[in-house]
């Protein structure tokens, strides 16, 4: 199918839609949203084989594995109770994914958050700790994933995306807060999130 | 009044966890109050809040990386009424001085204390945040007027206390 294009490339695109463009090296939805990851077909690597296992040399059997992998680490997390700046086997192993696989993880962790049948409490665990990573690779890819769930259904939720934007300290994330501070119906989480608006300076 | 460390969403009430019913707590409120071999600890804040920001640094300081600090304050008072046994026992953070004149443990507990401290802090104690930024100048005043030990405290909280404007 491919025989005479150059580079033809899959990329997933932050709602979850998978495209193909063919011949270019910047990949753009017709909506105009760029995407999160997007691999050159003629030059993926298969991921190495350390663990945990994953990569069966296509981008989608790499997403779907790592969703996977993002349900077994909720589910192992389900019995932990968090704290606040105090590292967990669930922050280590996400934090360790995240490391490995870049956007790509970014984008199976975000499957999971805005999945109403996930662990609300894991989620916003979640979005606090790649609030904390140190990492430029995703940086565009974490702030997008916090950004989005300041609109989730979950309090807690959009709380940890608020936490997670805090610690991210961007000054691009100040729109969606803005916007996330004029539908909040929550008191305290609105005060919050002025707070940290307030804390990210000008944009 | 007596702080404990806690997380602010889990106490969240109707309406505003929509399936909660009035004057009830979520659950998980309880896995703020966890206690080890009946005891919890807890930290002793004067009436006008003057060592708030030394409890808070030594406690926000005594982790692996620097975030916002959640924390819940009651009555002493309250916390006596409820039968609850208080101890003045030494704590184990970064700051001696708050070590040796702050912790106090709360020991003997039962069920029932716990849901009745669980309540009082629903009821009059108050829920408040301490932003990381807040966080990171209070650690770095205690380090610099060597109130907190900063051996003992992690490199990754250090670097941020540092780099905080």
């Amino acid at each position: 199918m491919f025989e005479n294009i150059q580079n033809p490339m899959i990329s997933v695109y932050p709602a979850g839609i998978a495209g193909v463009v063919v011949g270019a090296n910047r990949a753009v939805a017709p909506s105009g949203i760029e995407p999160i990851v997007s691999v050159g077909l003629g030059t993926y690597t298969p991921t190495p084989p350390s663990s945990p296992t994953i990569g069966s040399g296509t981008l989608r059997g790499i997403g779907t594995e790592l969703i996977d992998v993002m349900k077994r680490l909720y589910w192992q997390a389900s019995d932990e109770v968090f704290e606040d700046g105090v590292e967990s086997q669930f922050s280590r192993s996400l934090l360790d994914l995240l490391a490995k696989y870049g956007a790509i993880a970014v984008s199976a962790l975000a499957k999971l958050v805005t999945d109403a049948r996930a662990n609300e409490e894991i989620s916003a665990e979640a979005l606090r700790w790649i609030g904390l990573m140190d990492d430029g690779s995703t940086k565009k890819h974490r702030l997008w994933l916090l950004e989005r769930s300041l609109s989730s259904p979950s309090a807690r939720i959009r709380d940890g995306a608020t936490l997670g934007i805090s610690f991210m300290d961007d000054p691009g994330a100040a729109a969606g807060l803005r916007e996330a501070i004029e539908s909040e119906q929550i008191g305290e989480l609105r005060e919050d999130m002025k707070t940290a608006l307030e804390e990210l300076g000008p944009a | 009044m007596l702080l404990r460390g806690i997380r602010k969403s889990k106490w969240y009430k109707s309406p505003a966890v929509p399936w909660l019913p009035q004057d009830e707590l979520q659950a998980d409120a309880l896995g703020d109050l966890s206690t080890s071999s009946n005891i919890l600890s807890v930290w002793l804040i004067n009436e006008d809040k003057s060592n708030l920001e030394e409890v808070v640094a030594a406690l926000a300081s005594n982790r692996n990386d620097l975030t916002n600090f959640d924390y819940a304050v009651v009555s002493l008072k309250d916390v006596l009424n409820a039968g609850i046994n208080v101890k003045d026992v030494g704590g184990e953070t970064a700051d001696n001085h708050a070590n040796e004149h702050w912790h106090r443990n709360l020991e003997e507990l039962t069920v029932s204390h716990l849901v009745s401290l669980a309540r009082t802090i629903q009821g009059s104690g108050q829920i408040k945040r301490v932003t990381q930024k807040k966080v990171a100048l209070w650690i770095r005043r205690n380090i610099e007027s060597g109130q907190l030990d900063s051996t003992r405290i992690e490199q990754r909280i250090l670097s941020k206390a540092r780099s905080v404007n």
